[in-house]
């Protein structure tokens, strides 16, 4: 499960899936510029994860890779900066919230679940 | 801060949109009056700038001066006589043209003398009367 509400994100426990960041208004970043996406459990804290990802077409994809998202259940903060070739940053968006979310399964390949088909 | 939105694009990804303002954009201080508008300012351009305006200030300041001397060339033309309490004649005067002195031997007690409801000058003036003609 992947939910957006603004820019808060909420996930399931390792899911995987990606964000589509498009950026409008008059000085659209150029292909090459770097955005560089936080994930910390608090502004003080140590950063949990962090990429760096090249814009292209006037946004970027943010993976969420089961390492972005196999962190302990409960809320984090996530936020975005625009580091341009010339060296200027920008930050378009205040953090928000990444939420992880409890899971019932475990879809790890080491588990002892049975294989069930119909008809068995 | 700037705007932000939440859809799902055409792909079917979960997608946020950001405005990207240039107004907030962290980078050089930028001036619009410079010859490139949003370009970093730059030192020469600045100084180039800062000089015309110092050219623009010296011209005015000529220009006032020129009218300055006109107005007072109006008020005394050539034939025109001042009269000082002063012994010398103020440059604003003498930059008009020629001047010639006449001697007129007149003092503030001739005045005193001539005059029935004379009141001794709180100047501090108390010597020759200076006549001057402008000549040229």
């Amino acid at each position: 499960m992947l939910n957006l509400d603004g820019l808060n994100i909420e996930v399931t426990r390792g899911d995987t899936g990606s964000i589509r960041i498009t950026f409008i208004g008059e000085d659209i970043p150029e292909d090459g510029t770097i955005a560089l996406v936080t994930v910390k459990k608090a502004a003080d804290t140590e950063e949990i994860w962090s990429k760096r990802i090249e814009v292209e077409n006037g946004g970027c994809v943010i993976p969420l890779t089961q390492e972005s998202t196999t962190l302990d259940y409960g809320q984090y903060r996530w936020d975005l900066r625009l580091i341009y070739e010339d060296g200027a940053v920008y930050t378009p968006m205040p953090p928000a919230k990444y939420t992880i979310t409890a899971v019932i399964g475990d879809a790890s390949d080491d588990t002892d679940a049975e294989a069930v088909t119909d008809g068995e | 801060m700037p705007e932000t939105d939440t859809n799902i694009n055409e792909q079917g990804i979960p997608q946020i949109v950001m405005s990207v303002s240039p107004s907030s954009v962290v980078q050089a201080p930028t001036d619009k009056t410079l010859s490139v508008s949003e370009m970093p300012a730059d030192a020469k351009v600045t100084g180039d700038a800062i000089r015309t305006v110092a050219d623009d200030l010296s011209d005015l300041a000529s220009d006032v001066s020129g009218l300055l001397a006109n107005a007072i060339g109006t008020i005394f033309p050539v034939g025109a006589i001042y009269v000082t309490a002063g012994d010398d004649l103020p440059d604003a005067l003498q930059q008009l043209g020629d001047w010639m002195e006449i001697a007129i031997p007149l003092t503030w007690g001739d005045i005193k003398r001539g005059t029935r409801s004379y009141a001794e000058p709180e100047t501090g003036y108390t010597g020759t009367i200076h006549f001057w003609l402008r000549t040229t």
